[in-house]
């Protein structure tokens, strides 16, 4: 039996995602609630209308064991009786709470459903959420030693020796997500910064520097699904789902210990990309693309993303960010929001806000920094370092 | 191995002072089980304990033929210098004698009296005389608290003629696990989780060397009068027994535990003078010692015995309350040396082909080498078998970064990930890294401690660069 293509099937009628930061004054429970009310309120759905759930939380251990089950999505928003399932798959967390409502309402199961990912990270020092959790929590020597930023820095290290890469192309797309920020209210850096000053930042682990690298952020975003022919039923203005990939291609320790893996891109992206894009009738990303929101938790991993998504071809990377055309103001926008540079990265929360990112151009509803005529936007996430990744594309107009 | 020596005599140095096991259930209001350990005044060591027991051997021997003294203990008093020299000149013994220390393991008492077999059996000495001794803490609160008790034990070994008991046969088998440790900078000896400890490292060697011992004598196990084995705990020996058929009631002897605690490397050979006295002319006696593996030693009683030597001892028994025992010995300060986050003994075990010998696993199907403890070849999507594959502990810098953010000693701390000579590729730390290694260096693989969880050093391969020769 063929398998069924999502395109069109359902649609993104609610929208809603906290301010990102360091929200030292919000608990879990709190961003929780503000990010499905706001959604809840932009659908026009009363919570009683509300029949699955999906919550994506990647590190309950980062904190105060918030985000282990659905019950602490259920419980801040007293929406009990439902079934509310947690996901967790490193950093495509939140496009898979996605996945659960889109094939809940495609099975019949529910209705309306309800994909929230939030992350408190900031109970903690950052030198203590995730850095720290590699340090304590990981294999007693597979990997010991290395961060998050470690583990990405050794495919920069490749592209250096193969592609030419510089330590400039990497600052340059800092450079450009940090100017992008300033648009966006909700990031939790609004700065922009020079190459001078991206270049000249502390390192992390090099070629990678601070600036080349996402901060340590709370925050939580969520979305109202609901099938497309119902959609007519819900206030929010309705953006289609055309496709959706999520691929897991590799293991925790895989490529680094087994030679076969050239550390150049990561094939979970690509097979992601080119399941969403099919469903989407996508054959010319490049082209066909209005807006993409890329996983650049470090500067590295966007640059290598623009080659797993096609937009260019394998080795063009630098071209492509040195010709300014992932700019606002270019023909492919990249991270119009500020990607996860700026806006920072909360671990279960950055997919949806992805997603709510480009909802607001293809509704034309992103302010100062809406990208005209936007018609196709995608989301990018890729995690665990590389093992897997979620790409979806959305529409503003059923096809 | 058959030996054709016997014990002569022996002594036991059994500290008077005694804590009840009550006396720490109380103190920290928990359960424990009935009993009393022996332990060392203030003024007492694991060398002064030696010296007591020898004393008494050497009592009624002509000095003259001990040719060789080997001291056992897992804490003697020097980390450098002779316990066995300083005890043998104590002894007036003469310079010749041959003095041997043997440390390092819960089996040293065992090792020392096999070693003193084969000196004597291989004629190098007339005779030798073995000392073991052992003063070990444990941590206030902590779980083993109720194991630990101190004494020292001496036996002279000589030829079979004129022996009380004749050693007929004995064998070892050494495996390395870590069930139990104590690092050098610590006080307090450390174990793993204890349902893996008994299962790997006491069970197996254990059956091992008695399987081995009962071929090598040719005893049935009902043949047997009396079983000595060392039991980490109250369980795991008469676990080994019932499962081999020993009627326990009858043939399991333990006359120290109970009363004395777990006396470390002394504990086997006090457990088997005190059998030996308890035993007429005729009687077999097995001794299992544990410790790094374990050992066997299969003896015969040649003469009833007379002496009550161990029966003396246990009545000098005076209890002293746990907060003096305490003070006594300086015991409150935690000697915690951990760092690095989570091990696991059980995980370490698993991986040890890796983490000791470099041995990976290459997929027959594919040929691709996976440095990773995977069921399967995850590139062929059909199951395949694996064979073993030792990497080559040179090989060449294919990406690398340095972690200025993860907590080390010489920060920053590189990462590398190595493709090595002949296949493979691991992803290390860098050791040594005078000047940053780079993609395309060539490097060596070096063992090393990575840290120290778990309050024991974690060890693991490093790579730095290769030493290179110049022309």
């Amino acid at each position: 039996m063929s398998v069924k293509k999502l395109k069109d099937q359902v649609c993104v009628v609610g929208i809603g995602w906290t301010p990102f930061g360091e929200l030292f004054l919000q608990s879990y429970e709190d961003l929780v609630a503000e990010a499905a009310h706001a959604a809840m309120r932009d659908a026009g759905v009363s919570q009683r209308q509300i029949d699955a759930a999906w919550l994506g939380t990647a590190f309950p251990d980062a904190g105060v064991y918030k985000g282990r089950a659905g019950m602490d999505l259920a419980e801040p928003l007293g929406l009990f009786d439902i079934p509310v399932t947690r996901v967790s798959n490193y950093c495509a967390t939140a496009a898979e709470t996605v996945r659960g409502a889109v094939n809940s309402l495609l099975a019949g199961e529910s209705n309306v459903a309800l994909a929230l990912g939030v992350e408190k990270l900031r109970d903690r020092s950052p030198q203590d959420s995730i850095v720290k959790m590699m340090v304590e929590m990981g294999h007693p020597f597979y990997q010991k030693g290395f961060t998050a930023a470690g583990t990405f820095a050794m495919y920069a290290s490749r592209h250096f020796e193969k592609y030419g890469v510089t330590r400039e192309d990497l600052a340059r797309i800092s450079v450009k997500n940090h100017a992008h920020a300033c648009l966006n209210p909700k990031a939790h850096y609004r700065r922009e910064i020079t190459l001078e000053q991206a270049l000249g930042s502390p390192m992390v682990a090099d070629p990678l520097t601070l600036m080349d690298s996402c901060p340590t952020t709370d925050g939580a975003a969520a979305v109202i699904l609901v099938r497309t022919e119902d959609a007519k039923n819900f206030s929010g203005i309705p953006v289609y789902l055309k496709g959706l990939g999520l691929s897991v291609s590799t293991g925790w320790d895989l490529p680094f210990f087994d030679e076969s893996y050239d550390l150049l891109s990561f094939e979970a992206a690509k097979v992601a990309a080119r399941k969403a894009y099919q469903e989407a009738d996508i054959d010319e990303p490049a082209q066909q693309i209005d807006l993409a929101e890329v996983h650049d938790c470090f500067s590295i991993v966007e640059l290598l993303t623009y080659e797993d998504l096609g937009f260019c071809k394998p080795g063009n990377a630098k071209d492509l960010v040195g010709s300014g055309a992932t700019r606002r103001d270019g023909h492919i926008p990249v991270n119009v929001s500020g990607g996860l540079l700026s806006c920072g990265h909360p671990v279960g929360a950055t997919g949806i806000r992805m997603v709510c990112e480009v909802c607001e151009h293809l509704r034309g509803s992103a302010g100062d920094r809406q990208i005209p005529e936007a018609r196709i936007g995608l989301t990018h996430n890729i995690g665990g370092p590389g093992a897997v990744a979620a790409v979806t594309v959305l529409g503003k107009e059923k096809s | 191995m058959s030996s054709d020596c016997g014990i002569h005599g022996w002594g036991f140095a059994i500290p008077r002072r005694r804590l009840s096991n009550q006396a720490v259930q109380e103190a920290w209001n928990r359960p424990g089980f009935p009993g009393s350990r022996a332990v060392t005044g203030p003024d007492e060591d694991s060398l002064t304990l030696g010296m007591q027991a020898a004393l008494q051997v050497i009592a009624d021997t002509d000095e003259s033929k001990i040719e060789g003294l080997i001291f056992a203990s897992t804490t003697s008093v020097f980390a450098e210098k002779s316990c066995a020299v300083l005890l043998g000149t104590a002894l007036g013994l003469t310079n010749q004698t041959r003095c041997i220390d043997v440390g390092g393991s819960l089996r040293a008492g065992s090792i020392a009296l096999e070693t003193a077999c084969d000196l004597v059996t291989g004629g190098s000495c007339r005779s030798v005389l073995v000392i073991a001794a052992d003063q070990r803490f444990s941590q206030p609160g902590s779980p083993d608290e109720f194991l630990f008790g101190h004494a020292g034990v001496a036996l002279l070994v000589g030829r079979k003629e004129g022996a009380t008991a004749q050693i007929l046969a004995h064998c070892q088998h050494a495996s390395s696990q870590f069930d139990t440790w104590r690092t050098i900078d610590s006080r307090f000896p450390r174990a793993s989780d204890q349902r893996f400890a008994r299962q790997g490292a006491y069970a197996q060697p254990m059956q091992d060397v008695l399987t081995r011992i009962l071929k090598t004598t040719g005893w049935q196990i009902s043949d047997v009068d009396k079983i000595v084995p060392y039991s980490p705990d109250v369980k795991s020996a008469s676990r080994l027994l019932k499962k081999n058929g020993f009627d326990l009631k009858r043939q399991y002897c333990d006359l120290a535990s109970p009363q004395l605690g777990l006396t470390g490397a002394a504990h086997l050979l006090v457990m088997l003078c005190a059998a030996i006295e308890k035993s007429a002319r005729g009687e077999r006696i097995l001794a299992l010692g544990y410790g790094d593996g374990a050992s066997a030693c299969a003896l015969q009683m040649d003469a009833d015995c007379e002496s009550s030597f161990f029966k003396m001892a246990l009545k000098q028994g005076y209890d002293i309350p746990y907060n003096r025992f305490l003070a006594l010995h300086d015991l409150l300060a935690s000697d915690d040396v951990s760092d690095g986050g989570f091990t696991s003994e059980i995980m370490e075990e698993r991986n040890k082909p890796l983490w000791l010998s470099l041995a990976a696993k290459r997929c027959r199907s594919c040929g691709a080498v996976i440095a990773l403890p995977l069921p399967g070849c995850p590139h062929c999507q059909e199951p395949t078998e694996l064979q073993e594959f030792f990497l080559s502990r040179t090989g060449t810098v294919f990406s690398v970064t340095h972690e200025h953010y993860y907590p080390t000693p010489e920060p920053p701390l590189g990462m590398a990930t190595v493709n090595l000579d002949g296949g493979g590729r691991l992803t290390l730390q860098v050791a040594d890294e005078n000047k940053p290694l780079q993609v395309g260096d060539r490097v060596e693989l070096v063992w090393r401690r990575l840290h120290k969880a778990g309050c024991r050093p974690n060890y693991f391969w490093k790579c730095r660069a290769l030493a290179k020769l110049e022309k």
